[in-house]
C-alpha cells in the first residue's frame, strides 16, 4: 500500500473522505462554538452529520460513547476539569481494534504537562485552539491516513503486536527486528522486542532492546516506561529512581508517576529531591487522594530526616507543608507529633494538635497525639491518670498503651501494668515486644 | 539540577478585550460592562484564525452582523515574549451558538499586520513543537 508521503493532497482528501463518510464521529467539548465549527469542518471533510453527536459535558459524553460507540472522537482536553482523556479508555475498551478509532484532542491548554499526558496515552493528535481551518484539516488527515495506510515500519510492528499477544514471541521478535531496519530510529520497534523479551523472561535481553530505544530516541516513552518497569522488577532501585526521574522531566504531570517517584526517592534515601517534587505536586490541576497521601507522607518521612541531620528549620518547613497539604489526614499531623516528640521539640509538635479538625478530636489518632505530648509536659501521675481515662473511654490504641504501661512500670505499679499488657497483647498481638520493652516515643 | 520547569505547567494565556460603541457594550478581563460600569462576568474565547481575522465566542447580544468594534489582544507566552496588538474590526457573521453564547466572525478593518503576523506564527510554532514532541514520544 502506498504510504502517506507517496500521495499527493488530492489523494489524501479522497482516501479520508471515503473513510470518515461510514464513520461514527462524536465530539464533545464544553463550547458550543466548537461543537458546530468542528461538527461542520468534518462534515466537509466527507463526514455524514447523521453519523456526528455532540457532547457538552463529560458526563453527556460517557453516555454517548457507551450508547454511539464512535470511531472518531475529537475532544477538549479540559473537558470536565482536565478529564478529557477519560473518553480515550472508553473508546480503547469499545473499540479495542486501534486502527478502526481515532482520538483527538482539540483544545486551548497548550501546556507541556497536557500534552505529556497526550503523548502518554498515545493519542493521534492533538490540535490546539486558535486553529486555523487548514492545520486542522491536514493534522486530522494525516493522523487517519498513517492509521488507513500505515507505512511498513508501522505495519510490522503492528503484525508483531499480534504476535505477542498469540504468545507467538519468536515471530514477533523476528518481525521487530525486520521492523528496526526500516527506521534510522526504531524505538518503537525497541519497545516492542523489549515487550517480546520480557514475555521469554529474558530481562537482560529486554533491558538491552529498551535502552537501545533510548539510545535512538531518549524521550521515548515507552521505552523508557519499559526499562522503568524492569529495573522495579529486578528491586534496582537506584537505577529505577534515575529512570523515573528522566521521565517525570518530559513528562511532568503524571500523578500516578509522582507517587512511584516519592517511593522511590525514600527507598534510595534522595530526600533532597523531595521538595522540587512537592513543587510539581502543587502544580498539578488535579489530585487525588492517593497521591496527596504519598506527597504528605514523604514530606513528614523528609522531615524526620533533615531532624536527624540538625537542619530543624527546614524539617519544621516540611512538616508545615505536609499539614497544610493533608488538611484534616489525622494520621499525617499524627505522625508529625509523633516525629517531633522523638527529636524533644515538644513546643513544636503541641502546635500541630490545633490542626485537628474539630469533628477529628474525638478519634484516635488526635487523642493519642494528644496524649504523647501530655507525656512530655505533666507529671507521671497525671498522665496514669489520663491514660486510664482514655483507655476506659475506649480509646484503644498502641501508642496509648505504650506510654500508660511505661508510666505505670515507672511508677512501681506492677500488678497495673501487668493487666495493661496483656489487654494491650489480646488488642494488638501484632506490637507483641513493643509493650514490654520499648519505652514509647518521647519518652 | 532543576528537574521540573514551573513554567511548563502553564498554557500561554490568551485576553481578548472588546468594545462595541453601537450596543456600548464592552468585554474586559473577565467583565461585561454597559457604559462603563461592571454588570456580570463575561468570557472571550478565541477558536479560529483566518489570515485577516478570526471566531470568538463571545456572550450573547455584544454585537450583530455589520458592526463596527474596536479589539485589544494579548498573548502571554510564559516562555516568549507577550504579543499585543489593538484593532477594529467588522462582523461579518454573528450566530447563535447557545442561550448564553455567540459564535462571531470578525475581519479586520485596521490593525498591526506585523503583530498579528507574530500571533499567528506563535500558534502555529506551538502547533508544531506539541506535534512533534507527540511523535517523538511515540516514537512515530
Amino acid at each position: 500500500m502506498p504510504s502517506l508521503k507517496s500521495l499527493d493532497s488530492k489523494k489524501i482528501e479522497q482516501v479520508f473522505a471515503k473513510y470518515i463518510s461510514t464513520r461514527k464521529i462524536l465530539i464533545a467539548d464544553e463550547a458550543a462554538s466548537s461543537r458546530t465549527g468542528l461538527a461542520r469542518t468534518l462534515v466537509d471533510m466527507g463526514a455524514k452529520s447523521n453519523l456526528v453527536t455532540l457532547a457538552s459535558s463529560l458526563a453527556i459524553a460517557e453516555q454517548e460513547m457507551a450508547r454511539v460507540q464512535p470511531h472518531v472522537v475529537l475532544c477538549d482536553f479540559d473537558l470536565g476539569r482536565g478529564a478529557g482523556l477519560n473518553l480515550l479508555q472508553s473508546q480503547r475498551k469499545n473499540r479495542p481494534e486501534t486502527k478502526e478509532s481515532l482520538f483527538i484532542l482539540v483544545t486551548a491548554n497548550t501546556s507541556q504537562s497536557a500534552v505529556a499526558q497526550a503523548a502518554e496515552e498515545d493519542v493521534d493528535c492533538y490540535i490546539i485552539k486558535p486553529y486555523t481551518i487548514e492545520v486542522m484539516r491536514r493534522l486530522i488527515m494525516e493522523a487517519a491516513i498513517a492509521k488507513l495506510q500505515p507505512d511498513e515500519y508501522s505495519r510490522l510492528i503492528e503484525e508483531g503486536k499480534n504476535h505477542l499477544a498469540s504468545k507467538k514471541t519468536e515471530e514477533a521478535l523476528k518481525l521487530f527486528e525486520k521492523a528496526s531496519g526500516l527506521s534510522q530510529k526504531p524505538s518503537l520497534a525497541c519497545f516492542y522486542a523489549g515487550q517480546a523479551n520480557i514475555q521469554k523472561n529474558a530481562l537482560d535481553n529486554a533491558e538491552g532492546s529498551y535502552t537501545k530505544g533510548l539510545v535512538h530516541n531518549k524521550i521515548h516513552y515507552k521505552c523508557m516506561v519499559g526499562l522503568f518497569e524492569l529495573m522495579m522488577q529486578k528491586k534496582m532501585h537506584t537505577e529505577a529512581y534515575a529512570i523515573v526521574k528522566r521521565i517525570s522531566q518530559y513528562f511532568p504531570a503524571n500523578p500516578q508517576r509522582l507517587a512511584s517517584v516519592l517511593r522511590l526517592a525514600i527507598i534510595t534515601r534522595s530526600y533532597d529531591d523531595i521538595e522540587g517534587y512537592y513543587q510539581a505536586f502543587t502544580g498539578l490541576d488535579h489530585r487525588n487522594d492517593e497521591i496527596v497521601r504519598y506527597i504528605c507522607a514523604a514530606l513528614v518521612v523528609c522531615g524526620k530526616y533533615y531532624l536527624s541531620t540538625g537542619s530543624q528549620s527546614r524539617a519544621l518547613s516540611l512538616f508545615q507543608k505536609a499539614a497544610v497539604t493533608g488538611t484534616g489526614r489525622t494520621k499525617i499531623l499524627r505522625e508529625a507529633i509523633t516525629t517531633l516528640l522523638e527529636f524533644q521539640l515538644v513546643q513544636e509538635a503541641s502546635t500541630y494538635l490545633g490542626r485537628f479538625p474539630p469533628d477529628t478530636q474525638s478519634g484516635v489518632d488526635y487523642l493519642a497525639s494528644e496524649y504523647m505530648i501530655a507525656n512530655q509536659r505533666s507529671t507521671p501521675g497525671m498522665v496514669i491518670e489520663k491514660g486510664r481515662k482514655l483507655i476506659k473511654q475506649g480509646a484503644h490504641d498502641p501508642t496509648i498503651y505504650k506510654i500508660l504501661i511505661h508510666r505505670s512500670r515507672q511508677a512501681g505499679l506492677a500488678e497495673a501494668a501487668e493487666s495493661l499488657i496483656r489487654d494491650a497483647l489480646e488488642r494488638f498481638p501484632e506490637n507483641g515486644n513493643d509493650f514490654i520493652k520499648v519505652p514509647p516515643p518521647g519518652a | 539540577m532543576s528537574l521540573i520547569n514551573p513554567a511548563d505547567f502553564s498554557p500561554r494565556k490568551v485576553d481578548i478585550s472588546l468594545s462595541n460603541p453601537a450596543t456600548r457594550t464592552a468585554i474586559r478581563h473577565g467583565s461585561r460592562l454597559f457604559d462603563g460600569r461592571e454588570i456580570a462576568p463575561a468570557t472571550i474565547d478565541l477558536l479560529e484564525l483566518h489570515e485577516t481575522g478570526f471566531v470568538l465566542e463571545i456572550p450573547t447580544k455584544t454585537c450583530a452582523s455589520g458592526q463596527i468594534i474596536s479589539l485589544e489582544i494579548q498573548v502571554a507566552d510564559p516562555n516568549a515574549a507577550t504579543i499585543g496588538m489593538k484593532a477594529t474590526a467588522k462582523v461579518t457573521l454573528c450566530e447563535t451558538a447557545s442561550t448564553e453564547r455567540d459564535t462571531v466572525t470578525l475581519s479586520f478593518i485596521q490593525y498591526d499586520l506585523q503583530a498579528w503576523s507574530g500571533l499567528r506564527e506563535g500558534f502555529t510554532r506551538r502547533q508544531e513543537e506539541i506535534m512533534d514532541f507527540l511523535r517523538t514520544a511515540r516514537g512515530l
